[in-house]
């Protein structure tokens, strides 16, 4: 689903127009994002949590060439699902 | 920074910014979260720009054992919801350690080596030459496995960067290494010889008294050590067997004039502090005999034997001996000779 996609379909269950659900979505992702980017993690119940976990730095192996690379530290994203979604997703059948 | 925000939170943040009323806000990201959810829970993956994508991975089934009773399980196939985010985000994120980067590493250096003791210098050597060139190699791009670029234009990013390593490395690998071995061996011997110094020069006084209190056939086994030349060691340890024992009665010649109260020889045992010991009734003022004879004594821890001293009386520097603030000043300028001898 795409941005557009969900904007429609959000302004449709909440009746608002359009130009106004594309707008409030775009704040709530810059709130969301100026919060991760200070390390604040957010924590919706039953959704998931969104936090950022600070990755050490490791060597690694191209293993083409076999050459060593010293990746540095970083910060990353990570995300837990909630348990609603998670149980909402053991009912789903799985195909194959 | 370091805090867990609620949905409560969010809605206040967004009504704020967005100066909505906080129902709406509330009502707007209840209906956002639920929409999310049933788009996900219909396998469908949901995409936000600027966020990121939300999608359901599959997870093939696993054997496993029953927490409880030990047995066998399967653990059934199933979906994981799972988020990657979108590039902007992540590097805002990631934006403290965003002047990092991923460098080349020399053949044979592990980290490991960083927690061994850190008296071992070849370890520390490599580490040490890492460190310099690690900051003079050009950039090289580390391909990460979710990063969608075009190919041919790393490919060449990095064949030129390759290249540009592999010249920097070869002429200066050998140079630079062997340069930081000599420095830090160099350092390394330059401290150790200061330290060792330091730690004598607390000693010396101590040296000197544990050389008189002792007879003359164990003074060959001590270590005295004066400050400048080790050889004297050597040349006094001589003196020590040919000399007589230190049993011998000390000459006094007679020779009293108003400066003077005694005159003094220097035989096989004697030092300026036992010998201040002997007139003045404390070792410290040993530095007033120093003074007044410092054109005979060059250095105060190695009078050569048979030195003629004149012994001061103390009435000459104001100085009584029995008043303890008296021996203060004696023990600050022997502090200061200390210094002084460095």
């Amino acid at each position: 689903m795409t941005n557009q996609e969900l904007v429609a379909a959000l302004a449709k269950r909440l009746g608002w127009t359009q130009r106004q659900t594309s707008d409030v979505l775009d704040t709530t992702v810059a709130v969301i994002n100026a919060n991760l980017e200070d390390g604040n993690a957010i924590n919706i119940q039953g959704f998931g949590l969104l936090e950022t976990k600070k990755k050490g730095e490791r060597i690694s192996v191209n293993p083409v060439s076999k050459q060593r690379f010293l990746i540095p530290p970083k910060i990353s994203l990570s995300f837990k699902p909630g348990q609603t979604i998670k149980d909402n997703l053991k009912k789903i059948e799985v195909h194959e | 920074m370091n805090e867990r925000l609620t949905l409560q939170d969010l809605i206040d943040l967004l009504a704020k910014k967005q100066d909505i009323t906080k129902k709406d806000a509330e009502t707007f990201l209840r209906e956002l979260i639920a929409l999310i959810s049933e788009t996900i829970e219909a396998n469908e993956p949901v995409k936000i720009k600027d966020f990121g994508t939300f999608k359901l991975v599959r997870v093939n089934a696993r054997k496993s054992v029953d927490v409880n009773t030990g047995a066998d399980i399967e653990i059934a196939a199933h979906y994981k919801l799972s988020f990657a985010p979108d590039k902007s985000l992540k590097e805002a994120v990631n934006k403290p350690f965003a002047h990092f980067e991923s460098v080349q590493l020399e053949d044979g250096v592990t980290f490991d080596n960083i927690e061994d003791e850190i008296a071992d210098l070849d370890k520390d050597d490599s580490v040490e030459t890492d460190q310099p060139i690690v900051e003079e190699l050009p950039i090289v791009h580390v391909l990460q496995p979710d990063e969608k670029i075009v190919i041919k234009d790393v490919a060449d990013e990095v064949e030129e960067a390759f290249d540009a390593i592999i010249y920097d490395d070869q002429s200066d690998r050998k140079s630079s290494k062997r340069w930081y071995v000599v420095f830090a061996l160099g350092l390394f011997v330059l401290i150790a010889a200061f330290l060792f110094i330091g730690g004598y020069l607390d000693k010396i006084p101590q040296y000197i008294e544990a050389y008189t209190s002792q007879p003359a056939d164990s003074i060959k086994e001590e270590p005295v050590l004066p400050i400048d030349s080790i050889g004297s060691v050597d040349s006094l340890a001589l003196k020590v067997d040919s000399a007589a024992i230190a049993s011998d009665g000390i000459k006094v010649e007679p020779s009293v004039t108003p400066e003077n109260i005694g005159e003094e020889t220097i035989r096989s045992g004697h030092t300026l502090r036992n010998i201040s010991l002997q007139y003045y009734g404390h070792k410290s003022f040993w530095v007033y005999i120093y003074e007044a004879n410092r054109d005979k004594i060059a250095n105060p821890n190695n009078v050569p034997l048979g030195t003629k001293l004149v012994i001061p009386s103390l009435n000459n520097y104001g100085i009584d001996p029995k008043e303890p603030k008296d021996l203060e000043i004696a023990k600050a300028k022997e502090r200061a000779l200390f210094k002084a001898m460095d």
